[in-house]
């Protein structure tokens, strides 16, 4: 009944950070103005746009980015069985970054191709991965040691970009940082269905992380094919990641912290961690761009800043903390 | 045998006879001082003579050395514009963002001028091999103005520098008194877009200057000395300017194509009136990109006439 409770919570504190996001900005909207523009189109005609046009897409953007990372943070760490894990770590964030950036410095006349090569960037990363901890089946601790490979591999060919193509840096720092700057229903469009197939995967997934969380040799035994689970679920977060870097860049900490969040409020039970990260993922990355357009408007810093400035005292929480 | 005292004595006689000779240097050096300049970054630069073996490292102060008839031992590896072709011959030292050092070196320069925002990490360098470093900045056309008239004075060709600087001046005033854009038009956004994000220029960059000499107003207002400001969408849409300008790099026609897609994307471009009204204008890269040099008057020319076309 308490998993209950805390989940009806995290509902209303998505809906919160709705209205904080919707209501704030450089034109003050009061709450009955945004009632009456969402719901009845009714209003001035530039508070409409604003609402629809401008905060609402920007809204349904951040909700989804959060939910996929977060979504992908804890399966990678259920699957691993490692705390630390999260899509940076181990190399899909990298493999979309550098993908993405070559886009945005050597060739910016294609920015039209920026999501489907970051997208494939991604995947290519998530490939090479596990073809390089394939040895008779897949250890988990491989895995992280491809991943941090793979990552430190593209991550110099990141700096490398960064220092050939320095004349074109801002651009892509703001991009690096992770931002929502200029979201629009087209990205929207973009990411959704990948978020839909993780939500949806949420009511099935639980039972099967929960069985893998007890170890190979235990889940073998309840009889699930833990290599075949195992290379599904790497799947599924490899494409719930790329989902969202494509669209809002290298945000950092959200796969990371918002699972072991989740796992603080409401234990390890994947069935009730699941949609609990979902939900905090969501408003964990609305909060934090709603500060990154807000605190220091009309400049806009990206909202990888303000995430990271939540997330580093949680990670040395989490350092300090016993963690089995 | 001389006594501890009088030991002591010529100790301190010898020690004042080197202090004396050390500062008479010092009095003969500044006595003898070609020149003396500041960097951009504040820093006083003396030269002793007048340099005889100059390399540079922008291509953005060719044109102005051309003009200026100062041979030069070293130049950036870039593409020569038809006033610069006469250095065509002079030794590249490397990409304006990747010079290579022990080039420069190679040529034993006795002065090596670089732009600030590009050329600053090399000034540790060239200090710690006794080499002088003139670290210039050419972005607004007040910066460009005092490049002009520092290289003139580190050169030796002070007055001829002032004569280019008064016939820039001179055109400027002239597109100056001719500018009578509609008293509608006030406003004006200076845009750096892509889909990734988007920044204003501000009143430190080439545009933006330029924005100032025609007296218009730039909606980026920013007190710290930055070209380029992360901007928020919704706060564009709020200012509302009357005119967009739009800065792109890479492949021009591709990029004026790629922006054009979105804006019309991305429907909450068309609140701005400047979208509505067809009031975008693309800067040529060419004039906006680096610095215009002695070509400001003609960046100058080119908004003014973007911004008087517009129909009532």
């Amino acid at each position: 009944m308490q998993k209950k409770y805390i989940l009806l919570l995290s509902l209303s504190g998505v809906f919160v950070t709705a209205v904080l996001s919707l209501t704030n900005g450089i034109t003050p909207i009061s709450f009955s103005t945004l009632r009456d523009a969402l719901f009845y189109h009714m209003g001035q005609v530039n508070i409409q746009a604003v609402v629809w046009d401008i905060r609402l897409p920007r809204l349904c953007v951040n909700y989804l980015v959060g939910i996929n990372l977060a979504l992908s943070g804890a399966i990678l760490q259920a699957i691993l069985h490692n705390p630390l894990a999260d899509p940076h770590i181990i190399g899909i964030s990298a493999g979309a970054g550098f993908a993405g950036l070559v886009i945005i410095m050597v060739l910016p006349q294609y920015q039209f191709l920026f999501m489907p090569v970051a997208f494939l960037g991604a995947m290519l990363a998530a490939f090479t991965i596990y073809l390089l901890a394939w040895k008779n089946g897949i250890r988990p601790l491989r895995i992280i040691l491809a991943g941090v490979a793979v990552s430190t591999l593209l991550g110099a060919g990141i700096s490398a970009l960064l220092i050939l193509y320095s004349e074109r840096l801002q651009g892509a720092l703001l991009w690096l940082m992770g931002g929502f700057s200029l979201s629009s229903w087209t990205q929207v469009k973009m990411i959704l269905p990948y978020s839909c197939l993780g939500i949806a995967s949420i009511f099935w997934l639980g039972k099967y992380l929960n069985i893998l969380q007890l170890g190979d040799e235990m889940a073998l035994s309840l009889g699930l094919s833990v290599e075949r689970a195992r290379f599904f679920l790497t799947s599924l977060a490899a494409i719930l990641a790329t989902s969202a870097v494509a669209v809002a860049g290298l945000l950092g900490f959200v796969g990371l912290i918002v699972p072991h969040l989740a796992r603080l409020c409401i234990g390890n039970d994947y069935r009730y961690l699941l949609p609990l990260a979902v939900l905090l993922g969501a408003s964990l990355v609305s909060l934090s761009d709603t500060l990154a357009r807000c605190l220091f408007a009309p400049l806009e810093l990206p909202a990888g800043i303000f995430l990271a400035l939540f997330g580093v005292p949680f990670f040395l929480y989490l350092l300090r903390k016993n963690i089995d | 045998m001389i006594k501890k005292k009088q030991l002591i004595w010529l100790l301190c006689g010898l020690w004042c006879v080197f202090v004396l000779a050390g500062c008479q240097n010092k009095y003969n050096e500044e006595q003898k001082a070609f020149c003396t300049v500041e960097n951009a970054d504040g820093k006083k630069l003396t030269l002793t003579q007048k340099p005889q073996r100059i390399v540079v490292l922008s291509p953005s102060f060719l044109e102005i050395l051309q003009e200026l008839k100062v041979p030069l031992v070293g130049r950036p590896t870039s593409k020569l514009v038809n006033a610069e072709i006469a250095y065509q011959k002079v030794k590249e030292v490397g990409p304006v963002y990747h010079i290579n050092t022990e080039a420069v070196l190679a040529l034993q320069p006795n002065l090596v001028i670089g732009m600030q925002g590009i050329n600053d990490k090399f000034a540790p360098f060239f200090a710690n091999n006794s080499t002088p470093f003139l670290l210039l900045k050419m972005k607004t056309y007040q910066d460009t103005e005092n490049a002009i008239l520092t290289l003139g004075e580190v050169t030796g060709k002070k007055d001829l520098a002032v004569k280019l600087r008064s016939e820039m001046q001179k055109q400027i005033k002239q597109v100056q008194n001719n500018f009578h854009p509609q008293a509608s038009i006030k406003t004006v956004a200076i845009l750096h877009v892509t889909s990734r994000g988007l920044q204003l220029q501000t009143k430190y960059s080439i545009a933006g200057s330029v924005i100032n000499l025609l007296h218009l107003q730039n909606i980026a207002s920013q007190k710290r000395e930055t070209e380029n400001i992360p901007y928020n969408f919704e706060a564009l849409v709020q200012s509302n300017p009357d005119v967009i300008f739009i800065t792109t790099m890479g492949d021009e026609a591709k990029m004026h194509a790629e922006v054009k897609h979105l804006m019309q994307e991305n429907k909450a471009w068309q609140q701005l009136t400047a979208v509505q009204k067809k009031r975008i204008y693309y800067l040529p890269q060419k004039y906006f990109l680096l610095s215009p040099g002695l070509q400001y008057p003609e960046a100058v020319r080119i908004m003014a006439q973007d911004i008087m076309q517009i129909a009532p």
